[in-house]
């Protein structure tokens, strides 16, 4: 693309976000200023106000009929004032002059007696150099109703075609469409349309009175044209094929155990284990497990750990993040050394260093934190199958389902959805109910051999912290991780 | 915040909305139109290390307009409670509703159906308390929690919060509902640091009024004694144990008991506890109740997400499973009435015919004599087979008396087989959600740790 097309496509992006949500309701930036340094009373040091809309919409066929599905739109504004780390902050959707100007003057109320401080410069500025990230069409209307519902119809014959023991078949696809807009009190403004499409397959089988599930899909930033027929395909037969390998599943082994982790989405691990902990508040006030040591090797040579919000397409990408600054792509682990934490402006300017792009929130109705966007691994140089063939005793990975990580001391905890025993250097038996369950800080040191397949997941994850959800990306090779405790009910 | 003259008001507006929306579906071609509203007042207050942290304020409305046109149904939410807005959501809604198929199941409730006394439940006690207040109540529950042990230097905070709301339902088959209610709430999470290990452990109370939350005082020292008691957990060799499960964490797997007798798994098969009606799920000395109605009750409420009462009952009675909860697409799915669970779980409370008063936590500890003592849990189960498998926390316990704390373990099972084998229940009490439960003594475990 040539920089002048870049450059057009930019700024109509901005103008798109700034006249679907500051001029079509009467405002415009230069109020928003104002009401932005109103809100900073005698008190604060830095104030912003977010607009955002979102219209989403879902259809799904469940048992064989398409449910109509529901369409959605929320719309609203919240504004912040801080002082150092304190935060005031107000949300509301009534987007008029006067319901702004009463909350900019209520956010500092009982502040009153404060010292004045002067308010911080320009903190920083959303870099934009690049071109963006995906387009601004409004993915709900890239495909008529007819299409959807021939698209989840396709599914549900498919699936059922595949294997007489598919008893249940659920598919849904979900498209969002966002909007958000920035305006700060040094007057920075910049705007963002995010589209987000999804589809989600599930699959019951069933044999001699057992049952079981498996689930899958893939999306991202674009519009329901990413769901072209050989990629549903293929999803189809997976999950298929997944939940029917179940069938034949036999308890996991509990215990230590050498595991090889397939490429992925099984990156869901390193977002677990290492992610959340490389976050800055957690860092800031030295409350993860990774707290004070950047700069310090915390895994093997080989190991590189990149956040990576500008990803083109990418579920968790952005052309700026929730407070305006442009995404980056953030090193956090380079070979090995411990480099960088994911920032938001509020952790940056506590650390004293940049935000890296990573102020992210719900909605308008919450407060930006450090969050993660696409968080994967870097490929290293060995073939998978030779990673499986060093396993003498182990456990092959091929699917996690959800995991969650107590930032604190470090310990994670994941499910293993789809999982065999490694015996000898070669696949055997299928195992079901594998707690996966280890140490970040452990983990990242004892990862002993790097495939060279690095991959992202197929662009469905979604990330919880602090009550918010958000849509993230992750990836990573195959990888050999020595001595996690595995826990089944098998011997 | 919202008072009880605002609600008188807001009520009357919703009404209002409802006629209009009513009116506008009939002209627009729709059979039916059933329409939800809510507006919810929030406010946090949040403290950190002893300095103020956080003061959040936020209004929150929705809509969720739903329309059946010729057997069809469908929806449309918006969060903008204009004329103009709710009819260009019903117009989306009737237009969506144009692509579906006919499902009778999913017509809305039919009129005898519907709830026909909302009874008020006493749920609306707002908090007028000043953000100095708030905020002194807040460092007071960090205070309490360093006070208990110099290992304890630091938290992740502390805060109150509150939210106050109105919750409008109404139908054109003829219903139409409103609950006020409040919920507070107030939360500590301290770290316990020792020899290089950290843990963060919390405690939390909330209440549909003031009167009803646990100091901030405790609070805070409960949340710091439980922080005290995790610092430092060791693993445990790889083996079978026997499990004592202490009573927050037991409210978890209540949650799990329950989505696997409810409507949205049962009407696919797809819950390890199809079918079981009548049968024996847990041991002959252990009843599961369900109150709807309790006055002032953290979940309860006079009607579901379908306008439809729940009722006083018992769930498992002396074992067995005598009910599930259906809202009601799946109850018509599964050719049952539904029972009024729509969305909507009420207070439940499980009892065991064993317990007695003295069955303290100690007591419990006697009982479990030798084995583990679970106090955190992180994962979840596959709700389709019943698969159990844990990342857990706790203690390990011997001749009825904590040795060390454990941490870095796992526990595996069938939730079946863990309902079946639940040997005792604790006196030892608490109320989280909408489950109110003493701890659970369960037979052997799979435990996977060390060599």
């Amino acid at each position: 693309m040539s920089g002048l097309a870049e450059n057009s496509m930019k700024s109509s992006r901005i103008a798109g976000a700034r006249s679907a949500l500051v001029e079509r309701y009467g405002l415009d930036e230069a109020f928003l200023r104002k009401v932005s340094e109103n809100a900073l009373g005698k008190w604060g040091d830095f104030a912003d106000i977010y607009l955002q809309s979102r219209a989403s919409e879902n259809w799904r066929i469940e048992n064989g009929k398409i449910k109509a599905g529901t369409f959605g739109i929320d719309l609203g504004y919240g504004m912040r004032a801080m002082r150092d780390a304190e935060v005031s902050f107000a949300s509301s959707q009534r987007i008029d002059r006067a319901a702004m100007e009463m909350m900019a003057r209520q956010l500092t109320e009982g502040y009153g007696d404060a010292t004045p401080v002067a308010p911080t410069g320009t903190m920083q500025q959303s870099s934009s150099e690049r071109a963006d990230l995906y387009g601004i069409a409004d993915p709900l209307l890239s495909w008529n109703a007819d299409r959807k519902i021939a698209l989840l119809r396709s599914i549900d014959e498919l699936a059922r075609s595949l294997d007489p023991r598919v008893v249940s078949v659920n598919a849904s696809v979900q498209a969002s469409h966002e909007t958000v807009w920035v305006t700060r009190h040094d007057g920075f403004s910049s705007g963002d349309i995010r589209p987000l499409v999804k589809l989600a397959v599930v699959v019951t089988v069933l044999a001699d009175g057992r049952r079981e599930m498996s689930g899958s899909g893939f999306g991202g930033r674009a519009g329901y044209e990413v769901l072209t027929p050989d990629a549903v395909e293929i999803l189809v037969r997976k999950v298929v094929s997944s939940a029917l390998t179940k069938l034949e599943g036999r308890p996991a082994p509990a215990g230590p155990m050498t595991v090889v982790i397939g490429a992925g989405w099984n990156g869901v691990l390193l977002h677990e284990a290492v992610g959340h902990g490389l976050e800055g508040d957690f860092n800031q006030r030295g409350s993860s497990a990774f707290s004070g040591r950047i700069g310090e090797r915390i895994a093997a040579p080989g190991v590189t750990i990149l956040d990576d919000g500008t990803v083109p397409g990418g579920r968790g990408s952005l052309n700026m993040d929730d407070e305006g600054v442009g995404s980056h792509r953030t090193v956090l682990v380079e070979d090995g050394i411990l480099r960088g934490y994911m920032h938001d402006l509020l952790s940056a300017r506590q650390m004293g260093c940049a935000s890296t792009g990573n102020g992210r929130r719900q909605s308008y109705a919450s407060l930006p934190l450090p969050r993660m966007t696409n968080t994967y691994m870097e490929a290293g140089t060995m073939d998978p199958a030779e990673i499986i063939a060093s396993v003498g005793h182990g456990l092959y990975v091929d699917n996690l389902s959800g995991g969650q990580v107590d930032v604190t001391s470090g310990r994670f905890v994941f499910e293993a959805s789809e999982a065999f025993l490694i015996e000898n250097g070669k696949l055997s038996a299928p195992v079901v109910g594998a707690t996966i369950l280890g140490n970040g800080p452990d983990t990242l040191r004892q990862i002993s051999m790097i495939g060279s397949d690095r991959m992202l997941d197929g662009g469905v994850g979604v990330c919880s912290k602090s009550g918010q959800t958000l849509p993230v990306g992750v990836g990573q090779p195959t990888l050999r991780v020595d001595d996690l405790i595995v826990g089944g009910k098998g011997s | 915040m919202l008072h009880r003259s605002e609600i008188v008001r807001l009520r009357q507006d919703f009404e209002q909305i409802a006629d209009q929306a009513f009116t506008f579906g009939k002209i627009a071609g729709a059979d039916d139109v059933q329409i939800s509203l809510q507006e919810t007042e929030n406010w946090t207050v949040g403290a950190r290390n002893g300095q103020p942290l956080q003061r959040n304020n936020s209004i929150r409305r929705n809509a969720l307009i739903s329309v059946i046109c010729k057997g069809i149904r469908a929806s449309a939410a918006t969060t903008d409670f204009s004329p103009d807005a709710v009819r260009r959501a019903l117009d989306a809604a009737i237009d969506i509703a144009r692509y579906g198929e006919r499902d009778d199941l999913a017509a809305f409730s039919d009129a005898s159906d519907y709830c026909a006394d909302v009874r008020d439940l006493d749920l609306f006690h707002p908090w007028d308390i000043r953000y100095p207040d708030a905020l002194a109540m807040a460092l007071e529950a960090e205070e309490s929690a360093l006070a208990v042990d110099p290992c304890i230097q630091q938290t992740e905070g502390a805060s109150l919060w509150s939210s106050t709301g109105l919750s409008f339902l109404a139908s054109s088959k003829g219903f139409m509902g409103a609950i006020p209610w409040t919920q507070h709430g107030i939360s500590c999470s301290p770290i316990a640091m020792r020899d290089g290990a950290r843990q963060v452990e919390g405690w939390s109370s909330s209440e549909r009024s003031v009167e009803q939350l646990e100091t901030a005082a405790d609070v805070g020292r409960i949340a710091g004694e439980r922080a005290l008691g995790a610092i430092g957990g060791q693993q445990i060799p790889t083996g079978t144990y026997r499990v004592l499960i202490d009573a927050p964490t037991v409210t978890g797997l209540l949650g799990e008991f329950m989505r696997a007798v409810s409507g949205p798994l049962l009407r696919q098969g797809n819950s390890f506890l199809a079918n079981t009606l009548g049968e024996a799920v847990f041991p002959e000395h252990v009843s599961i109740s369900e109150d709807p109605f309790r006055l002032r009750g953290r979940s309860s409420a006079p009607y579901d997400a379908d306008g439809i009462a729940g009722t006083v009952r018992n769930v498992v009675d002396r074992g067995v499973l005598r009910g599930y909860f259906l809202d009601l697409y799946s109850a018509r799915s599964l050719k049952m009435a539904p029972t009024g669970n729509g969305g909507q779980t009420y207070n439940m409370e499980i009892a065991s015919a064993l317990t007695a008063p003295s069955d303290t936590l100690q007591e419990m500890l006697r009982k479990l004599d030798t084995g583990l003592l679970i106090t955190h849990m992180a994962g979840s189960s596959d709700l389709t087979t019943g698969t159990f498998s844990r990342a857990v926390r706790g203690a390990w316990v011997k001749d009825g008396k904590i040795v060390h704390p454990v941490a870095g373990v796992t526990v595996a099972s069938n939730l079946r087989e863990m309902f079946s084998g639940l040997v005792a229940v604790g006196a030892d009490t608490v109320e989280r959600g909408p489950f109110r439960t003493g701890s659970w003594l369960l037979a052997d475990m799979s435990v996977g740790g060390s060599v």
